[in-house]
């Protein structure tokens, strides 16, 4: 996309080693990817391959500590290497992004000896993993939630059924929230434990191939080694980053359709001439790339905080609201200036509205965000529950 | 432990050349690349160090600006890498090149191959391989599409327009690979990260007593002016713009 | 003897590059390693067809004293037919004579006493114009100069040949394509093809046009689904029909070296901005599944 003005400029200079891997993920999307993301959009199935050569390459340890078998890169690598996946195929970059959700999870709660079990794995790839949260009454509405399970000696008796997971049908084992004796514990459960049943909703608006499905659990026994450390608060900001994903998503999706719609609108002529040059179709264009600017901007600082150890939680929410609705809109328009070529599957820009979808939703809805954005400004906003404060 | 060398070029990405309204050039704004062939040939290199038991080298003669290609040459790969640094790159013809690269070859000494790739994708003269052969008065075998060893001999197939060819020559020995040869893969993260960990070589331009002038003069570049009708049927039926196409091929008496 | 030296392996093109030798108004000396080459040669109008004879199968061997044989004999030019073994050859030519080579020109003329050459760079979309003097070496693809005729003298010369290399086996290779270098026409498939099967559909067209069906590389060296002669650009075949006719070619310079001298080019493709429709005569912007058949029963009709 080097035609684009937005020409990759980060505040942070990246070094040649960081250059030289988006250069090879930009690579990998261009010649493996992209030819294969309207066939998972239209077949809906989990695309394996490519998860396991994101696995070769590295991609799946990109920001995990090298202790763990990752490469030790930052998060703001990671979010450059999410975007330039999802400019081709989103919904591959939602399957790494819940992967690495559930890695954020364990790093964050885990022990050391938990760590060393489900982390290598997870960097490696050898293992896709979930994080099953979302009930049927809400995903942020744990006052209503009924209790998850109960103490049994040192372990807990799961009994309860999550919904909308993410590689619920693929994943070798799953980060599982909920409310236990009042509560709120995160626990691992893996593939196989007796009492443990998956299933995938088979027909969703968009990001087609990932696996969203429910997580069921029947009197499952979870040992003690599996139960992450119990903090009732999840006000730490290492669990805010999972946002940031979600945001490059949106962000490298909005590139992906508005460069296609910047071609198509660039050789399609009305009375001979380009309808890109007609004012009001070329201010679209213009502000939908300010827009996909001004995200970048916001997701790169939020990033670098992290980076440099002093993240805002705030900027986090507001990066996730603004980013995802950005993609929307953008996806929407885009399709617009498409007229019917754009309402058809077969030219490849109508996927990108129907994933984009899905991110304003995921990882919690916007209204949240902003719900959360209204109390850091003092408003008083009546929450049920006090996510990161 | 002996050496096999991969040489590589690095060029100006030929999708970034932009041509102004003269026909001229303007090379300015392209990137750098590893001369696509030449990634067949380093990952050639490094399968043929490993049925060796040797190590391999990437082996680059380019202006400073090529230093930005050590990392990437080494991702693929190879142990160690070395570089000529020199501005007469910028003007180098395939005389000047073979040169500066088998003096390299016996600076960096106990080599048994050397692999380059069969043409660079600026250029594409297929010089360098025989003529490095020539240099150093080696074996060279061109237009390779698979090897093997067997002790100190190599058994290449080549691909001829109407054959294959199989030879049997003695190490050391000059190779130039066919793309054909293997499929040069994406280096992974990691490879990437480790790059930077390995050891290069730096020679400048002095240490090699090579005559750096070269043979042909360059007197004009332009773009090449493509003389073609370009008429596109682009609107309407189907049918209709496959009826105006067939009656403007039978006008052209082409049918 | 001093004069233009000769060499390709393919006979005709020896001729032309005779005709080449004897236009520029120089001497013309072929070297052939081929009997029956030096006896066809022997009409080519040369001045001297010199029949070389020594003790290896591989003509590459001999790269290093067919280089001291042009320097004794005060050559001005050697010129060579850009073939995989001629292209070798001059190379190792030009690196024992540490001379000045130009390699596939695609044109070549003397002016003022200099050689001056043309040839394209990077994959084709740039030309570059070299000045030549001295001994140097050019290679020449086929087609581009007229054989012509006359007698000349064959004489056989000893020559000694570098023996490190030897010759295991030669294997055809079967052709499964017709020779796309002298194809009337061409259908040229690219990488917009689905499946294998989907090779039917230009078959089916190169049926009804009398073409023989060609491709692009990744359809040869990625999908196999053609064999890699009938790869169709700068690394593969150099074609020169009257029609080509490609579908779902992207049309990206390294290809479109290789269809050049076409007489018309026609382009199929979805994409309006497809590079292949600047270098077509006439293009139609849509899928192939539906305007290929539909173009095959509109001649099947006609
Ligand atoms: C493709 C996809 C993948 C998903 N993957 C996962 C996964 O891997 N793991 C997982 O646990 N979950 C997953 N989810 C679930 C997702 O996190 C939830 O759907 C999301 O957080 C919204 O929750 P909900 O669906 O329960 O909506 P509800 O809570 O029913 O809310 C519906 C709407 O009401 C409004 N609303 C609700 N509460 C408030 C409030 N307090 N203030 C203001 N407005 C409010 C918002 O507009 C909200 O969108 C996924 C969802 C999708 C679509
Ligand atoms: C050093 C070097 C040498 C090379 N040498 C050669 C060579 O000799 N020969 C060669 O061919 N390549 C060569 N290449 C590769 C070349 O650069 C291109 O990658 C290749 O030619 C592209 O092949 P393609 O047009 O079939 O595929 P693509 O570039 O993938 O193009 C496919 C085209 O099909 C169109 N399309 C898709 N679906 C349909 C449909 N249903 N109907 C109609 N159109 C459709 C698309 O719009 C696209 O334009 C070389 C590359 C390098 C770097």
């Amino acid at each position: 996309m080097s035609s684009l003005v937005t020409s990759n400029t980060t505040l942070s200079s990246l070094t040649d080693e960081q250059q030289l891997i988006l250069n090879n993920v930009r690579e990998f999307v261009q010649t493996e990817v992209k030819p294969r993301a309207p066939q998972i959009d239209k077949t809906a199935q989990f695309p394996h391959d490519l998860f396991k050569r994101c696995a070769e390459l590295g991609l799946t340890g990109l920001a995990i500590d090298e202790e763990y078998g990752g490469l030790g890169q930052g998060v703001l690598m990671e979010q450059l290497v999410m975007e330039e996946i999802a400019k081709e195929c989103p919904v591959l970059a939602l399957i790494l992004d819940a992967h690495l959700l559930s890695y954020r999870l364990i790093n964050h709660f885990g022990s050391k000896e938990q760590k060393k079990r489900f982390i290598p794995p997870t960097a490696s790839g050898a293992q896709i993993t979930a994080m099953a949260s979302t009930e049927a009454t809400g995903s942020t509405n744990f006052a209503e939630q009924q209790p998850m399970g109960k103490r049994d000696g040192d372990g807990i008796i799961l009994n309860g059924t999550k919904l909308f997971t993410t590689n619920s049908d693929v994943a070798g084992f799953y980060i599982v929230q909920g409310m236990v004796d009042g509560e709120f514990v995160n626990v691992i459960v893996e593939k196989g434990t007796p009492g443990l049943e998956t299933g995938a909703i088979d027909h969703k608006l968009g990001m087609a191939g990932s696996s969203t499905g429910t997580v069921r659990f029947k009197n499952l026994r979870v040992p003690k080694e599996n139960i992450l450390a119990e903090h009732s608060d999840v006000q730490d900001a290492s669990f805010a980053l999972c946002f940031l994903n979600i945001s490059s998503i949106s962000i490298g999706l909005a590139e992906g359709v508005l460069e296609k719609t910047k071609t198509y609108l660039l050789n399609r002529t009305r009375n001979h001439k380009p309808l890109a040059g007609f004012q009001v179709v070329a201010h679209h264009l213009a502000k939908m790339q300010t827009q996909i600017e001004l995200a970048k901007s916001i997701l790169e600082r939020a990033a670098k905080l992290y980076d440099e150890g002093r993240p805002d939680v705030v900027l986090t929410f507001m990066t996730k609201a603004f980013a995802c609705e950005m993609a929307v809109d953008v996806a929407n328009l885009c399709i617009q200036l498409h007229g019917a070529a754009g309402y058809m599957e077969e030219t490849g820009i109508a996927r990108y509205l129907r994933d984009a979808k899905c991110n304003t939703i995921g990882e919690i809805s916007t209204d949240i965000h902003y719900d959360y954005i209204a109390l850091r400004m003092g408003l008083p906003i009546d929450t049920s529950f006090p996510l990161f404060g | 432990m002996s050496k096999v060398i991969a040489c590589y070029k690095w060029v100006a990405d030929e999708t970034d050349i932009k041509v102004n309204a003269d026909s001229t050039l303007d090379i300015s704004k392209a990137k750098g690349k590893i001369s696509d062939y030449d990634r067949n040939a380093i990952e050639a290199a490094v399968q043929a160090a490993g049925a060796l038991g040797g190590t391999a080298v990437a082996l680059t003669f380019g202006t400073p600006k090529a230093k930005q290609s050590l990392k990437d040459a080494l991702s693929r790969g190879p142990a160690e890498a070395c570089y000529i640094n020199a501005e007469e790159a910028a003007r180098a013809d395939g005389a000047v090149t073979a040169k500066a690269l088998a003096a390299a070859v016996k600076k960096i000494e106990n080599v048994s191959l050397v692999v380059c790739g069969e043409g660079a994708s600026d250029t594409y003269a297929r010089q360098t391989a025989p003529r490095i052969g020539a240099v150093l008065d080696w074996p060279v075998i061109t237009s390779v599409s698979s090897v093997r060893f067997d002790g100190n001999a190599l058994i290449a197939v080549r691909r001829l327009e109407d054959c294959m060819q199989t030879v049997k020559s003695e190490l050391p020995a000059v190779i130039a690979v066919l793309p054909e040869m293997n499929s040069a893969p994406i280096p992974g993260l990691k490879a990437v990260l480790s790059a930077g960990k390995k050891p290069v070589t730096e020679f400048k331009a002095g240490d090699l007593g090579v005559d750096f002038a070269p043979k042909t003069t360059v007197s004009a570049l332009k773009a090449y002016a493509m003389n073609r009708k370009s008429v596109i049927f682009s609107e309407g039926e189907i049918a209709d713009k496959v009826k105006e196409l067939t009656a403007a091929l039978r006008k052209e008496g082409v049918l | 003897m001093a004069g233009i030296y000769v060499y390709s392996d393919k006979k005709d093109l020896a001729a032309e590059l005779v005709g080449f030798a004897k236009g520029c108004g120089k001497r013309a000396i072929v070297l052939t390693f081929d009997e029956r080459a030096a006896k066809d040669l022997s009409n080519s109008g040369a001045d001297k067809v010199c029949l070389l004879k020594g003790d290896s199968e591989l003509v590459e061997n001999y790269g290093k004293s067919i280089a001291h044989l042009l320097a004794e004999q005060g050559a001005e030019l050697f010129v060579v037919g850009a073939t995989v073994s001629g292209r070798d050859i001059a190379a190792r030519v030009a690196g024992y004579l540490d001379c000045a080579m130009v390699s596939e020109a695609s044109s070549i003329t003397y002016t003022d006493g200099k050689l001056v050459t043309e040839r394209m760079m990077y994959g084709g979309s740039v030309q570059q114009s070299e000045v030549l003097e001295g001994l140097c070496v050019v290679t020449v693809r086929a087609g581009k100069f007229e054989a012509i005729s006359g007698a000349a003298e064959v004489t056989t010369l000893e020559i000694s040949a570098d023996t490190r290399t030897t010759l295991v086996e030669r294997k055809d290779i079967v052709k499964e394509g017709a020779d796309l270098s002298v194809a009337e026409r061409i259908v040229c498939v690219g990488m917009a093809l689905d499946k294998r099967e989907d090779l039917q559909i230009a078959h089916d067209l190169a049926a009804v046009l009398g073409a023989e069906v060609g491709c692009t590389r990744g359809v040869a060296e990625e999908k196999h689904w053609l064999p890699v002669e009938q790869y169709i650009g700068m690394s593969g075949a150099v074609v020169k029909p009257k029609l080509y006719l490609s579908m779902g070619v992207s049309g990206q310079i390294q290809h479109v070296f290789g269809i050049r001298d076409s007489q018309i080019i026609v382009a199929v493709n979805t994409d309006p901005k497809a590079p292949i429709f600047k270098a077509a005569d006439y293009g139609i912007v849509g899928d192939m599944y539906q305007v290929i058949p539909l173009l095959t029963k509109t001649l099947k009709g006609a």
